[in-house]
């Protein structure tokens, strides 16, 4: 059963009960009234009635008459007393002498000890009172009028009170079901949401309770369609990056499986083998390349805070030197540093290797110069090699993006240098930016938190 | 002797195709870039087969099949796209046949074997060294004379020398030639081996961990 229909039920019930109880006592009390009133009356009346008789039956000689003669004269004497108003009886001896009435008072008076008497639509109440001469006298007092009076007043409380019932039934109902309708609605929100959509929002319509439930409801809604779009937001970028792994990762498998079967299985001649192991060699460190990248990546992802230290320019060239120019020299490249004014707060390992994965960048644009400079907070990497048009520029921090595939695979480049760094420089709170024109050359600058407290707002 | 012009991006792969079919009797060319390929067919550069990759840097495999179409050269795509959706586009266009990367090579011999004889003249006589192989009589021939050989023997030997150079499993040369079902013994393999060398006086040698190789030069 529904809640707005056991309310009104019950509040039905309730009150239909309470006016029914009412109803009964005041009734039933004005009943007793009418009747107590009407006995007074009856018992006065009687009171006179048999003073009078006794009076005028008060006969020393009583004693001499006959049977019969007295009978007649208790008769006559009470028919003389009787004014027609209310109906006498007088009894003697077992025999009714006198009846001003139809009724037989003195059977019913017998009969019930109740004292309202009804026939023919008339009512009347009945008294009764023994005499010293051996009458019984009879009584009947008539309150039709009060009973009647009565009666007119049940009807009258029955239909008010039907009445009364009827609207209180319908003004209960409309009441509970528009007092709960906002319920409702929020089970239809609640089953929305069950159903997977967290995008409709929820109104609130009242300041009630109902309100600040539905108030509730729809911060609950927008948290979880908040972290809902952020989990499903990772999972695909998890699964991008993933497809994309699997996808770099087949074409060296490809030639591993190929030429390791080759060697199994093939008659060859000595270079043709020692061909095979060569590309064996180089397809197995791009692979060794593409999974320790990627392994950086990920755990970089996955949200590792850095160990933020000082970092001076000294550092960083302390760091990058030894390492980057005899890279330089083999490609027949420059490289200058000039990082003396530079320092900052975050992790020296992590910048020095973006530092290296830029000027790897450069060294593959076909640079002739590379210039490592540092200023303030800011580090900057310039070259003088192909350079780079606008849409390649909007997509070179993607994960496996390459400006040039053919060239870029075959030195080595997984595509996720630049995809690294933009991590990197994130997770230190600090900005990524290039400046690059075709054929002109391209300069990369990192900024980077002054201080922890610039690190920590960054971040 | 056919010719194959291999277009694959992939300077290891493409080698490696090179290597695989050279050795296993083919002439092949490779490319790496999409419009260069293009122009060296339109140079006039004959091929009886292409293998195309989809993905090439110029052009890709799609836009190049009717090139080779108009050139009258069979394609069978290569890629590691393995896509159903590609698949049927290649098909459609009228590619000869679609393989997926990672490919083993038995299963590219076979495919290029299937497009070729569809293509080219039905080889009649098949030759390794001094010994000649008539396909359609199922006679084999060494300086003229007729040796003789179990109808095994002869499938075993059309096997070996179809995929000459290299080294085949015993388990392929059962599934091969007694579709697979046979559950005999594999040295009943060795038997049919040493008669046919006996026979034939062929180089078959057992290439070890592997299985037997006819080697010609």
């Amino acid at each position: 059963m529904k809640l707005s229909l056991k309310m009104s039920l019950l509040t039905i019930g309730l009150t239909a009960l309470t006016l029914l109880l009412c109803g009964l006592i005041v009734l039933r009390s004005v009943q007793d009234r009418t009747v107590a009133t009407a006995r007074e009356s009856a018992e006065a009346q009687i009171g006179y009635l048999c003073e009078a008789f006794l009076f005028a039956s008060d006969w020393d000689e009583a004693g001499t008459l006959s049977e019969r003669a007295q009978k007649s004269r208790l008769q006559y004497l009470f028919r003389r007393l009787d004014r027609g108003e209310e109906q006498h009886e007088l009894v003697y001896g077992g025999e009714t002498l006198c009846n001003s009435g139809a009724l037989a008072l003195d059977r019913l008076l017998e009969a019930t000890d109740e004292r309202l008497i009804e026939a023919d639509g008339r009512y009347g109440v009945a008294v009764r009172r023994t005499l010293e001469n051996g009458c019984t006298v009879y009584l009947l007092y008539d309150c039709t009028a009060g009973i009647r009076a009565l009666q007119g007043l049940k009807r009258t409380l029955l239909t008010v009170g039907a009445v009364a019932f009827c609207g209180l039934t319908v003004a209960a109902l409309l009441l509970t079901y528009a007092a709960l309708s906002p319920l409702k609605e929020l089970e239809r929100a609640a089953r929305r949401m069950a159903g997977g959509d967290y995008s409709t929002p929820i109104r609130k319509r009242h300041s009630d309770e109902v309100g600040s439930l539905a108030e509730s409801f729809e911060t609950m809604r927008g948290a979880v369609q908040k972290h809902l779009a952020e989990l499903s937001g990772v999972a695909e970028e998890r699964k991008l990056l993933l497809g994309a792994l699997t996808h770099e990762m087949k074409t060296p498998m490809t030639a591993i499986v190929g030429y390791s079967e080759a060697l199994n299985a093939l008659r060859l001649s000595e270079e043709q083998k020692a061909e095979c192991i060569t590309y064996l060699h180089r397809e197995s460190k791009r692979l060794e390349v593409l999974t320790q990248k990627m392994m950086r990546l990920i755990t970089l992802d996955g949200g590792e805070s850095i160990t933020p230290e000082p970092i001076y320019g000294e550092t960083l060239e302390g760091i990058l030197e030894p390492m980057l120019k005899p890279i330089a020299q083999k490609r027949g490249t420059e490289v200058t540093f000039d990082l003396a004014g530079f320092s900052a707060v975050g992790d020296s390992n992590l910048i020095a290797s973006v530092l290296s994965n830029l000027f790897d960048n450069a060294a593959s644009a076909g640079a002739r110069h590379i210039l490592i400079a540092g200023d303030g907070s800011t580090l900057s990497v310039s070259d003088d090699g192909a350079g780079m048009a606008p849409e390649v520029l909007a997509r070179v921090t993607e994960p496996f993006f390459r400006a040039d595939k053919a060239r870029g695979r075959a030195g080595g480049h997984a595509g996720l240098g630049l995809a690294l760094v933009q991590r990197i420089v994130d997770l230190h709170g600090g900005m990524l930016s290039f400046q690059s024109e075709p054929g002109k050359g391209t300069t990369v600058t990192v900024r980077l938190p002054k201080n922890e407290k610039e690190r920590r707002r960054g971040a | 002797m056919h010719r194959i012009f291999v277009v694959e991006d992939d300077e290891a792969i493409n080698r490696l195709l090179c290597m695989n079919l050279s050795v296993t009797g083919y002439a092949t060319e490779g490319e790496t870039d999409g419009l260069k390929a293009k122009a060296r067919i339109e140079r006039g550069e004959r091929y009886d087969l292409a293998l195309l990759d989809v993905m090439l840097p110029g052009m890709d495999g799609f836009t190049l099949l009717d090139t080779f179409r108009a050139h009258g050269i069979p394609v069978i795509f290569l890629t590691a796209k393995n896509e159903l959706a590609d698949r049927v586009k290649g098909l459609r266009d009228g590619a000869e046949d679609y393989i997926v990367k990672p490919f083993e090579l038995l299963e590219l011999l076979v495919r290029i074997e299937k497009v070729l004889e569809r293509h080219t003249p039905t080889q009649k006589t098949l030759v390794i060294g001094d010994v000649v192989m008539n396909l359609e009589s199922r006679i084999v021939q060494k300086n003229g004379e007729t040796i003789d050989l179990t109808p095994t023997q002869y499938d075993l030997l059309y096997l070996l020398a179809k995929n000459r150079n290299v080294a085949m499993s015993r388990e392929r040369i059962l599934a091969a030639i007694w579709n697979s079902d046979f559950m005999g013994e594999s040295r009943t393999i060795d038997n049919h081996i040493s008669q046919l060398r006996k026979r034939t006086g062929l180089p078959i040698v057992s290439v070890s961990r592997v299985g037997y190789r006819l080697e010609v030069d």
